[in-house]
This record gives structure tokens, C-alpha cells and sequence, in this order.
């Protein structure tokens, strides 16, 4: 495959630039606010709903949402946009299910809340480590993404990203924990919001052009990506202002180049691109007789409402070929995006940050608003990336990016520094995540004793630069994976791990510590061996042929999830006190 | 293995049941009723959702996109409930 040079945008490092040491200015102004733990770990638990609401935002709109969506739909269609609804269906979970109790019996970490029954170091470590690899899980798609926007940000190859969100993010946690990295997520999730409506708003405006697919290519293959004919009835003017300049065929449809529908609303925007012929590009890869590996870019067209249905991808194809082990593979996937956002550790201890239950609840409402909101842009910007004539076929997760490189270098400036805020955002999240089940939850286990409120801090300074080196190594690994597609797993292995657990504590008055425990225990070591056997892990991590996978499907959470409950019922059951509960 | 130094646990109970609770697992099973027929129908007759349903737009983006309306009503909603527990 032929490499690329991407020359410097000094606009897009001037603005990389300024956000970066805005973000550092911010974090060591706000240091002084969190040398004791509750202000480390939870924000003095002051900070006003509706901003932890937009930072809930700001934490969980990752590399993946942004990223990882946009280029699934540009690439895939409808496909990518399953993501963007099960993403957001699972905060229906975390509001009506957990929010609050978790709120009134957490204090700084996962841990906290699944142990105020029990007061049990068994069930303190097993959280522990639930929560530290869930974020590390969590964290390879950060890095990939933030790997995958250096290069056409600053022309710099991919381990130079990995390595400055490693190092900024590093900064932001250790200086300021939670006080800065709920302050970063704020203004994260603001920025984004914003900038992706504007973007929408000139895809809109934008509307239709047809250009010519052109022939295949060798990959990576740049600026493709188009409309091949429209409707005749959305044509609303030519170059000329003449909409009768362009022959229609007998179909119906207008293949003249250059003919185009002028700015359209967002019904009319997919109601044309339904009835359009679209230019889908699909890279093919084969090795010659020497073994080199070649890629091939071919346009494919296919009609928009196809685009706009279920199993276009290879994720998702399944369900359109009958296969019963890969629909049972799509419903895994959709139930742990369900159950995956009331699990996700980084999430869960925002609920800390806030003064009371209402505020929690009022909070996660904020959140759902900003969520969703970005979610259903996600498919007009990924539309827009696939028929703007601005994919790279060879890197989906640059499609957002590259979309707004389309209106100027001024966009693609500002959208690629808050794609890598992004990334900012929600690997400072984890990482404190992370950090904070180290000082608090592993570090009591071993020692037996809570060390007092400074050394608290100091270790989890500590641990939160082991993580961020980790997150950076995990995240030059695995830089040819698509972001969203790898979230997908964290959501499977959070799901499985922590959501039974959690239902037990807060729910079951027969539960015990060692059925806490074992939930746990069972849920995360199955869903991780499960996606490390499955055919995906196969063919996209190891590189070997996908029949040789040990596992019949891909998405563990459909067996893996009740296989940790009802280990943790039944341990529950045998493990059950004489004398009834109080 | 219990832990003598670890914070004293705020509660000896998990979150009880009551009646005032309905409403709360009315929304969910609102929601849950919601998703989980956009999967079912994907599943069992995924060609139901090429049906073209309001202006020209597909069944599958339509309920995609209430899904996203709904999930914010419900939270809407949910601003209206008991505390829980």
C-alpha cells in the first residue's frame, strides 16, 4: 500500500495550538482545587448540573461517536447510525436504573457505590479490576483516534498523536482530577455540539452535486466520494440557474455532471439522497505472486435508500443474509449498547460531582439532550462525508474531519483541534476512572487500610501516568481499527462485568459479597476471552483467517451478561447468611 | 474477606420496591418496548424497514430517530418521579 505525505496546515496548528494551552492553563489554574481527594476524585461534588450535564456529554462523545460514527456512515450508511441509537438508548438505563442510587452510595469510584452493602475488600478488588480494564478497553479507541486526526492536522505520523494526548492528558489529571477534567469535558462537549451543527447546517446547504465516481484506484485513494444521479425532481438549479439544462433518463434520474440540488432541508436532504444513486467506495485487498499486498479503491453504486437500511457493512451484513449466528450477533451488539452506558465506570463516577440525587437525575436529562442531538447529526455529516467528494478510502475514521476540510481549511482547522479535544476529554475521563480505582480500591485491598487524603492523591497522580503510557502503547497497536467498532467490545465487556453486579447490589436483598464478587469476576474474564477468541479479533487484530476463531459470533453480551448474573445469583444462594437479612 | 478499616457501609439494604416505583418501570418498559422492536424487526423482516414511510424517508431512519426523540421525552419525564429508593 503507498504511503502519503500530508503537507503542514498551519491554520489547523495554530488552532491545535491554542486549544491545547488553553486546556493546560485551565487544568493548572484549577489544581489548587483538588489536593484533597474528594476535590481529586469527585469535584468537592459542587459542580452544577446543568455543566456536568454537558460535560456527561463531553465524556462520553469519544473518538468513537465522533470519529468512528461519522466514518461508518460515510463508508457503510445506516450501519454507523445503529451505533449512534444504541449509544444513546443506554442512558435511559443510567437514568431510571442507577443514577440515583449510585449517587447516594458512591463516594469517589464504581467500587464505592457496588460496595456500600457490604464493606467487603473481596468485592472492592473485584470492581477494581473490572474497572481498570474496562478502561483500558475503553481507552485503544481514543488513541486510535487521536493517532488517526495527527496526521492530516499537523502532517505528522500517527504515534506523534498518540503521544500528545498521552502527555496532555497526563498533565490534566495529575494537576487537577476531576475539577479540570469535568471542565475540559464542558467545554469539549460544547464545542462540539456547536461546530457539528454548523457543519450540518452547511451540508444542508449545501445539498447534491452529481460528479463523476471515477474509475478504481489504487488505495489509499483521496477526495472520492460522490452522488452519480439525482432524482430529477430535487434538481432545483444547474450551474446556470436552469434546472432544464440536464437530461433526465428514463429512470428518472439526472446523471449530468455538475447538476445540482441546491440547499435542501434536513427531510428533503434524505429524501433525495433515498432516491439518488450513490458512489460507495470499497477497498479490496490482494496479495500478487511476490506477496505484496495490494489495495484497490472501486466505486460501487448503490441506490441511497439501500444505504439508508441495516447490513450494508460487513458488521452488519448478517442480517441481510439469513445467517442465524449473525443476526444473534447483531442483537448481542445492541443489547450491550444498552447496557453498556449504565456500566462504564468513567461515567458512572460523574454522578459524584454533583450536590444530590435531583441534581444527578437533572444532570443525565442535560446529557441526554446534548447526546442525542449530536447523534442525529451524525448521519447528515455522514451522508455529507460520503457523497462530498472528501473520503479517504483508506482511513473511515477520517471522514468528519476531511468532510469539513471540504469548506474550508478555517473548519477543518477548528473541527480536527475539537476532534482532538475529544479524545482530550474522554481519556482524561477514563484515566481518572482508572487512577481513582488504584489509589482508593486496589491500594486498601493490599494494604488493608484507606491511606490518609494526600496519599490518596499522590497515587492516583501515580497511577494515572501508568495509564496514560499504557493508553498510548494499547493505542499505536491497534491504529488500523475503526474507533466505533472497538468501543463496541468495551461496551460488551462493561456490560458484562459490572451491570449484573450492580443489580444485585442495589436491587437484591439476598445478594452476598462472594455473589458480588463472583458476577464480576465471571462476567468480565468471559466477555474478555469471548472477544479475544471471535472471528472479528481473528481477521482485524491478529490478522488470521476469521474461520479459525473459537467463538460462533462476535458480540459477547447476549451470553456473557446472564452467564455473570446467574453465577452471582447462584454464589448468592449458597453463600447466604443463617439468619435473615435486617 | 471483610475490611475493619474500610468505610462503614451507609446502608444494610438494597433499594426496596414500593408502589410509587411504577412509573419508573413503566418508562423503561416504554423504552425498552421501543428498542427493542427496532431489533426484532431488523432481526425477523429487515425488509420492512425499506419501507418508505413519511415523505420518502425509510422506516429504519424514522424509528431511529424516534428513538433518539423518545429517549429524550423519557428523560423528560423522568424529571417528574419520586426519588428513588
Amino acid at each position: 500500500m503507498q504511503t502519503t505525505t500530508v503537507p503542514t496546515d498551519w491554520i489547523s496548528v495554530g488552532v491545535f495550538a491554542a486549544f491545547t494551552v488553553t486546556v493546560l492553563v485551565l487544568s493548572s489554574l484549577l489544581g489548587r482545587r483538588a489536593s484533597s481527594a474528594k476535590g481529586y476524585f469527585a469535584a468537592h461534588g459542587q459542580i452544577g448540573w446543568f455543566v456536568n450535564g454537558i460535560a456527561f456529554a463531553g465524556d462520553y462523545l469519544s473518538a468513537a461517536s465522533f470519529l468512528g460514527i461519522c466514518g461508518l456512515i460515510a463508508f457503510w450508511g445506516y450501519d454507523g447510525f445503529l451505533y449512534s441509537i444504541g449509544y444513546l438508548a443506554g442512558w435511559i438505563v443510567a437514568l431510571l436504573v442507577v443514577a440515583e442510587p449510585i449517587r447516594r452510595l458512591g463516594k469517589y469510584t464504581f467500587a464505592d457505590a457496588l460496595n456500600a452493602r457490604f464493606g467487603s475488600r473481596l468485592v472492592t478488588l473485584a470492581a477494581a479490576i473490572s474497572t481498570l480494564l474496562v478502561s483500558l478497553f475503553y481507552l485503544i479507541p481514543q488513541m486510535v483516534g487521536a493517532g488517526a486526526l495527527i496526521k492530516p492536522l499537523l502532517g505528522l505520523p500517527s504515534w506523534v498523536g498518540v503521544g500528545l494526548v498521552g502527555v496532555v492528558v497526563t498533565v490534566i489529571v495529575t494537576t487537577a482530577g476531576m475539577v479540570s477534567t469535568t471542565w475540559v469535558q464542558f467545554i469539549k462537549g460544547g464545542l462540539l455540539l456547536s461546530l457539528c451543527a454548523m457543519l450540518a447546517a452547511l451540508i444542508l446547504g449545501r445539498g447534491f452535486e452529481v460528479r463523476a465516481a471515477g474509475p478504481a484506484r489504487e488505495a489509499p485513494a483521496r477526495n472520492v466520494g460522490s452522488v452519480v444521479a439525482l432524482p430529477a425532481w430535487a434538481i432545483m438549479e444547474g450551474p446556470n440557474g436552469d434546472a432544464t439544462n440536464f437530461a433526465v433518463d428514463p429512470d428518472g434520474l439526472v446523471r449530468t455532471e455538475g447538476a445540482r440540488t441546491g440547499p435542501l432541508g434536513p427531510i428533503d436532504f434524505l429524501r433525495v439522497f433515498s432516491a439518488s444513486d450513490v458512489a460507495a467506495w470499497r477497498t479490496i485487498t490482494a496479495k500478487d505472486d511476490a506477496g505484496t499486498t495490494h489495495s484497490m479503491a472501486t466505486p460501487e453504486t448503490i441506490r441511497g435508500d439501500v444505504l439508508l437500511q441495516p447490513g450494508n457493512s460487513p458488521t452488519f451484513r448478517g442480517l441481510r443474509s439469513g445467517s442465524m449466528l449473525d443476526r444473534v450477533d447483531f442483537v448481542s451488539l445492541m443489547l450491550a449498547l444498552f447496557l453498556g452506558t449504565a456500566s462504564l465506570p468513567h461515567i458512572l463516577i460523574r454522578y459524584y460531582t454533583v450536590r444530590d440525587v435531583r441534581s444527578a437525575r437533572l444532570s443525565t436529562v442535560v446529557g441526554i439532550g446534548a447526546i442525542g442531538s449530536f447523534y442525529i447529526l451524525t448521519l447528515y455529516l455522514g451522508l455529507g462525508a460520503m457523497t462530498g467528494g472528501a473520503l479517504d478510502t483508506s482511513d473511515s475514521n477520517m471522514s468528519a474531519p476531511l468532510l469539513a476540510r471540504s469548506f474550508g481549511s478555517v473548519l477543518f482547522a477548528l473541527i480536527s483541534s475539537v476532534a482532538f479535544f475529544t479524545v482530550l476529554g474522554t481519556v482524561s475521563g477514563l484515566v481518572l476512572a482508572g487512577s481513582g480505582a488504584v489509589a482508593r480500591d486496589l491500594v486498601i485491598t493490599v494494604l488493608g487500610r484507606t491511606p490518609d487524603d494526600r496519599s490518596q492523591v499522590r497515587i492516583a497522580r501515580i497511577a494515572a501516568l501508568v495509564l496514560g503510557t499504557c493508553a498510548m502503547i494499547l493505542g499505536l497497536l491497534c491504529k488500523d481499527l475503526n474507533a466505533s467498532f472497538l468501543v463496541g467490545w468495551a461496551f460488551n465487556v462493561a456490560a458484562s462485568a459490572n451491570l449484573p453486579a450492580l443489580l444485585m447490589a442495589l436491587f437484591w436483598k439476598r445478594a452476598t459479597k462472594e455473589g458480588i464478587a463472583t458476577a464480576i469476576i465471571v462476567g468480565l474474564s468471559s466477555s474478555l476471552a469471548w472477544v479475544l477468541l471471535s472471528k472479528d479479533a481473528f481477521e482485524k487484530v491478529y490478522g488470521l483467517p476469521g474461520a479459525d476463531a473459537w467463538m460462533p459470533f462476535s458480540q459477547p453480551a447476549l451470553v456473557t451478561i446472564p452467564l455473570g448474573a446467574v453465577a452471582g445469583i447462584l454464589v448468592s444462594l449458597a453463600t447466604r447468611p443463617r439468619t435473615p437479612l435486617a | 474477606m471483610p475490611n475493619p478499616t474500610a468505610a462503614r457501609p451507609r446502608v444494610s439494604a438494597p433499594i426496596p420496591y414500593r408502589r410509587r416505583d411504577w412509573k419508573r418501570w413503566t418508562l423503561l418498559a416504554v423504552y425498552v418496548s421501543a428498542y427493542g422492536g427496532f431489533i426484532g424487526v431488523a432481526v425477523a423482516a429487515p425488509a420492512l424497514l425499506a419501507t418508505a414511510v413519511i415523505g420518502g424517508i425509510n422506516l429504519a431512519v424514522v424509528w431511529g430517530f424516534a428513538l433518539i426523540v423518545l429517549a429524550f421525552i423519557v428523560a423528560l419525564a423522568a424529571l417528574r418521579l419520586p426519588e428513588q429508593g
